[in-house]
This record gives C-alpha cells, structure tokens and sequence, in this order.
C-alpha cells in the first residue's frame, strides 16, 4: 500500500493538464467554475475532444475503447479535471447504461452502442422514477406488452434528467404483474425519437431546467432492444446502481469548490475582517475538508477494486450517503459567504452565465439557486433512507 | 403571568389569518412576484384599512400604538400566508426608523404617508463590503450651500425599487467602521443623481442596488441627529429582527404542517410514507423545532428589545433562523422527496423565504459572535 506516484504518473499527470489547458473551452470552464447550467453544446464540445484523445471512457475495459488506466491514472485524470473546473461527462451513457451493456449486452448491443456512447452520438437519459414510484423504485408500473417484433410501452417516467437532449433513453419497465415486484421488470432501450414519446420540464427550485416528465404512450421498443432476460431487469438495475452511487462522489471537484471557498474567504467581505479571520466560519469549512479526505480514501479504495474487476458493495451505498451530504455543505458555506448577495435573483444566470449585467461577485450569483438544487443530491439515485435501509439490511444483517 | 392572547390580540389574529385565507392564495401570490411593482397597490390598501400599516407607530405618531406582541401575531401570520408585500421594508424596518428619530415635519409626514397607504419607503443601510455590520459605512453626505451632497454605494436595499423614499445612512464624519460621525437622510427616489437598479430576490421580494451620484437635497432631509445615527439604526434592526422571528417562526410551523400533511398521504411500498419510524422521528423533531421556534420568538416580544435581557433574547430567536430553521427547512424538503425540489410545490417557496430570513439583517454566525460578547 502507498500513496506515492511513480515517474510515469508524473509525466501523465503533466500530460492531462497539458491536454485540459489546451482544449478546455474558457467560457464553459468558467460556467463550470461558478456553478452555471452547461447547454448541450457545451458539454458536446469537451466530450469530443475527450473522445478524439481516447480519454472518454477511463473505467471502461480497452476493448471497448477504455484506457486501461491503473487505479493512480484515474485519479489523477479525476483530480485534474476537478481541479480544472472541466464539465463532468454526462453519467448517463458512459458510467450508467455502457457498464449494463458491457456486463450484459449481446454482441449486436455492444457493437451497436458503445461506439455511439463513446462519441456521444447518442445522448442518454435514465427512465426509472415515477410518478407513484421513487424510493419505492420496484412497483413501478410502467407497462412493455409483447407485440409482434417486440414490444409497446405505455407509462410515465419522472426526474428524466436531459430527456430534452436525450437521443436514447434505458428505461425500467414491467413486463409482468402477477409475481413480486421485482420479478417483473425488464430493462429496455428506448429510442426517445419513437412516435409516443412527449417531454415536459420539471422547473426547479432554482428556476432551472434538468429534468422532466416523459410520457410514454403506444411507443414501440423492438425485441433487440432488451436488455439481458425479460423480467430480469431488477438484477441489471442493481448493478448499474451500484456504478451510479460511486459516481455520485464527486470528491475532486468537492476538493476544488472547498478550495474556491477558501479563496473566497480571503477577500474582505466582513468588514474589517475577512471570512478568513472568522473561526466560526473557517471551522465549517476545515469540517467540511475532513469529510472530504475520508471520502476520498474511500472512493479511492472503490476505483483501485474496481480496476481488480472487485463490484462495488456497501462503500457505493456510504459513498452516495457522504457524497451527496457534502455537496449540500459546499453550498451553505457559500450561501453563507456571500450575504447579502446571495439575494439577488438573476433569472437566466443560471443557464448562460452571462448576458446581463451581474449584481454582486460573480461567485456569489449562482449562491442561493445552487444551495436550493443541491438540496436534490440526498434525494436523486436512491434517497439517503433508502442507503440507509440497503446497509441495515444487507452489511448490518437487521 | 398570562401567555394567552387578549381580546384585541385575537382580533388581530383573526383579521391577519381572514384575510390570507380569503385574499393570499399561492396564485395570487405568484402573480404578485411576477408583476412589475412585485405587490398589489389593493391589497396595500387593504392593509390600510385593516389599520395594520398604523398598527406599529405610537399614538402620538398617528398609530395605533400597538406593542412587539401584536407585531408578532401579524408578521407570524405574514409567515404563514408567506406574505411578499413589502411591509418588513416600509412599515416595519424604515417605520422603526423613522419612529427612533427626533420629530421633524418630514418624520411626520412620511409615518402619516405610511399610515395611509401613500408611500413604500426603503432603508438603505449596507454597502458592498459591510456585510452585516451597520456601521461599515462608507458613503458620505458633505454639507455644501445649505444642501447636503451624497455620494457613495449602497448594496441590496430591500424595497429600493418599490420605494418612493429611501432612507440612507451616510457617513457626515470620522471615517469607515466608527459607530460615530453616522446620519440618517430621507431622499425621495426620483431626485436627481440617485439611480436603483431593482431586481427580484430570490425569495419573491424586491431589493435594489442603490447609487447615489452627487444627489443634492435640502438642509431638513437630514432626518437624524447629525452623527449620531448608530443607535437609531441599532434599535431600528433589533425591533425588526423581532419581525423576522416572528415570520421565520409563521413559516416553520407552515412548513411542519404541510410536511406532515404530504407524509401522510405519499404512499410508497404500499403504506403511507409517514407510517415509517424514521420518517415520524423526524417529523416529530420537526414539530419540537417548529415549537422552538414559536417560543423563542414569543419570549422576544414579550421583553423587547430594550434590556439587555431582551436584546439577548431577540439574537437567541434570531439566530435559531439559522439553527434549528435551516434544519426543518432541509428536513421539510428532504420528506416531500423529488417533489420538494420543485418550483411547483409550496414547500418550496417556504424553504427559499426562510433560508433567506437567516441572512436577512445579519445571519447566525454574525449573531453568536455578538451574543457571545454579551454580558
């Protein structure tokens, strides 16, 4: 065991920083930086420069178009593309449905879509929750009947976040009701371009648009568009969690937020004193620091079993748990560092990060909205009751 | 001792939760914030004639001369209905300051102004790097030809865009920081060299960025006692924090009741999510911190803000806005699931007011700093 990086690590970690400086467009770097909705084209542009250079797809095996990294190259990639203010690769394609193809994929599944996740010529979306089905994930009750040719689906799927980019949506779907909940639902790709399927925004807190409501009706899904067995979808959703939930720990970019805050800090909001002489204000954030570290250790230790090919277990669930918690700090201390001027509400901020004349720090526009959407972390990808819940029962054996 | 209401309490009481019930639903609401003035000149109207813009000011000032009990019962009401008229801003915070300074017919007039539903005024009191310390002040007011000259910046005035009087505080001597050398003057919104850039906040109410460029006005707009200000605009903001209490504490019990209401009829894994231990240990935490609330809120008002007992006591309520407020704002949205993270829902619009109010007029970290040095 040693946390030390070789000389090769060295070279590649000089080797992303050259590769980030080089193509990461400033406007989206700085939306990143400030917290702004990025639009389609923005993360377009960066997900194919990541794909020009290989570099889409770390975690995925090289065959497929992975990179083979060790568990040290993968963090530094995460750690300089946090540290950098780089877009997150959209979740959906290449951390969510391609481990589910890799895994479970026939030939024709694999070939077809790995090669679109990977140059993002298909976006995707998640259609699991619905309206009467969110925690309580398995009694969903959107239903695939068999047709000729495959299948016809009629339901409503909630919290679709980027449904209105989406090109492809893996959708839960049940395919049988007369057995337990979970023994009835398949796992299927959706084509969200199939006559039946109708978007609706969900607005947020923040006046923004993520997510929507997508209602499915008639929509035709062909047979080579299951994925694994029918009605074993519930194994399939399981182990893709399992990818989602480690995913969601977002440690770098913590790391690099808590260091902004810092900076923040530094500058002379209080008066005669700045934050940074405030050891009510600076113990919150050393709190914060301490939270990270140990999440860190343990993000690490999910990347370095994964690379052994070890699935995440409980870690994903206490990951998802600290993860989610953190984010939501992050955001009170610079609610709270900004004061008064978190107050002003700068309708469109959030989505172009620029146009109108600001009013207060740049920094601190976005404070109020992202304190208000990030209140969604503890909710989305499995509440933190329903972590709860999976850890007494599964490692607590309660 | 008696901590039951009397007659004209309840009459108060009454008339505030009527006129929500009947008049301040969410649509209207909504409306209100989405217009161009962001309050409705009626329902203004209505709140004269109901006699609650009176209602704080002293008889001898032309109003009802109510005391922080009644104020309470109204803002509480006000938070429940999560009202966004701008009373805080003319009635509560510049009447309070207006009330503190010496009589002057400009001070008659505008608390007459007020009292009839005439005029919304602003104060104006922080600056772009004050933060919440009062008298961080740095714009300045030079006597000249018998006219006072303001110069300076003042940052997120609530009410400015609203307002037909802004009430500045500018420094007329010693230098930034002194508590000394601090005055208050009354400029009418449309005189020369003074701009607003209003906006939205993001709770549903108006503040603006205020500059004052060379704007000249008369020898009388000097409405306090030339430097001696500081304690006019230090009682002004604790009989106001009395308010923001009282409507943070309307809130949270709103809050708490529409929280419990939605986890007994969301139904997941086939029962109610409220039949679950986890989700009735937490409301019923929510129901203690709501309760917390409501009476440190109670316990302010009733000794006011004029001992030291009272001051320490107005902060304690305060400060539990950014205690045990933020925990049942979060508890509340966390319960309501995906649905409470929508603009849609009214637990929503709650949570942005009541994560605001901790900020407004000084946040809890500003406050135990204070309290902390307290006697």
């Amino acid at each position: 065991m040693n946390l030390n990086f070789s000389e090769e690590d060295l070279i590649f970690k000089q080797e992303v920083r050259d590769f980030i400086n080089k193509n990461l467009n400033p406007n989206t770097k700085k939306k990143v930086e400030e917290g702004h909705h990025l639009t389609k084209e923005d993360m377009l542009k960066w997900q194919n420069k990541l794909y020009e250079k290989g570099w889409m797809a770390p975690s995925w095996a090289k065959e497929y178009g992975g990179t083979d990294w060790t568990v040290t190259q993968r963090y530094i990639f995460d750690e300089e593309c946090g540290a950098a203010s780089a877009p997150s690769v959209l979740p959906f394609g290449v951390t969510m449905v391609a481990p589910v193809i890799i895994k479970y994929g026939t030939k024709e599944q694999k070939d077809f879509y790995l090669p679109k996740i990977l140059s993002t010529e298909h976006w995707w979306c998640q259609g699991y929750s619905e309206p009467g089905s969110g925690s309580d994930l398995a009694s969903l009750t959107t239903k695939a009947e068999k047709v000729e040719g495959g299948y016809k689906i009629n339901g409503t799927k909630t919290w679709t976040t980027m449904a209105h980019y989406a090109d492809m949506m893996f959708v839960l779907v049940r395919t049988n009701s007369d057995c337990k909940p979970q023994e009835g639902i398949s796992f299927m790709l959706l084509n969200m371009k199939s006559s039946g399927v109708s978007v609706k925004p969900i607005i947020t807190l923040d006046g923004g648009h993520e997510v929507n409501m997508v209602y499915l009706e008639d929509v035709f899904v062909p047979e080579e568009n299951l994925i694994y067995e029918i009605n074993k979808g519930w194994t399939v959703a399981k182990y893709l969690l399992g990818h989602e939930r480690t995913s969601n720990a977002q440690v770098s970019r913590s790391k690099k937020a808590l260091s902004k805050i810092r900076e923040i800090a530094k500058l002379n909001l209080n008066g005669e004193l700045s934050l940074r002489d405030d050891a009510r204000f600076m113990d919150k954030v050393t709190k914060c620091d301490i939270r990270i570290q140990a999440l860190e250790y343990a993000e690490l230790k999910a990347i370095s079993n994964d690379v052994k090919g070890i699935p995440p277990g409980a870690e994903a669930n206490m990951i998802k748990i600290r993860g989610s918690e953190i984010q939501q700090e992050i955001t009170e201390l610079v609610l709270e560092a900004s004061g008064y001027y978190a107050y002003p509400y700068q309708s469109n901020v959030m989505d172009t990060g620029k146009n109108e004349p600001l009013i207060g720090p740049s920094w601190s526009t976005t404070s109020a909205p992202k304190y208000f959407n990030t209140r969604k972390t503890t909710i989305y990808g499995g509440s933190n009751e329903i972590q709860k819940n999976i850890l007494a029962k599964m490692v607590l054996e309660l | 001792m008696d901590l039951s209401f009397n007659q004209d309490q309840e009459l108060i009481k009454n008339s505030v939760e009527k006129f929500i019930t009947e008049a301040y639903d969410a649509e209207t609401r909504r409306k209100i914030i989405s217009s161009n003035k962001g309050y409705n000149e009626e329902i203004w109207q209505q709140f004269c004639e109901l006699g609650w813009l009176a209602l704080p000011f002293k008889e001898e000032d032309g109003g009802f001369g109510g005391d922080l009990i009644d104020l309470k019962i109204i803002m509480k009401s006000f938070g429940n209905g999560l009202v966004v008229e701008p009373y805080m801003s003319t009635v509560v915070l510049s009447g309070s300051v207006l009330s503190f300074c010496p009589n002057s017919n400009i001070r008659s007039q505008l608390i007459k102004d007020i009292i009839e539903g005439n005029i919304q005024v602003a104060f104006a009191f922080s600056e772009v790097n004050s933060r919440f310390n009062t008298s961080d002040v740095s714009t300045r007011a030079e006597y000249k030809d018998k006219e006072w000259v303001l110069n300076g910046y003042k940052s997120v005035v609530f009410g400015a865009g609203q307002a037909d009087y802004i009430l500045v505080s500018a420094r007329t001597s010693s230098d930034r920081f002194d508590k000394n050398g601090i005055s208050i003057f009354c400029v009418k919104t449309d005189t020369k060299g003074l701009e607003i850039q209003d906006f939205q906040t993001v709770d549903g109410f108006r503040a603006g960025e205020v500059v004052l460029n060379n704007v000249k006005i008369s020898e009388e707009n000097l409405i306090s006692v030339k430097d001696e200000a500081d304690k006019v605009i230090s009682n002004a903001i604790l009989k106001s924090l009395i308010a923001v209490n009282a409507e943070a504490s309307g809130i949270m019990e709103k809050m708490y009741e529409m929280t419990l209401e939605y986890i007994k009829t969301r139904k997941q894994f086939g029962v109610a999510i409220g039949k679950f231990q986890v989700i009735q240990h937490r409301a019923v935490e929510m129901l203690i911190l709501s309760d917390e609330m409501e009476s440190l809120s109670s316990m302010c008002a009733l000794k006011g803000y004029g001992s030291n007992e009272g001051i320490k006591s107005t902060i304690s309520a305060k400060i539990n806005i950014g205690l045990g407020g933020r925990k049942l704002g979060q508890e509340a949205i966390q319960l309501h699931g995906g649905m409470g993270v929508t603009e849609e829902m009214e637990i929503g619009q709650y949570f942005k007011r009541l994560t605001m109010l901790d900020t407004f007029l000084g946040n809890s970290d500003y406050y135990l700093d204070i309290y902390s040095k307290l006697e």
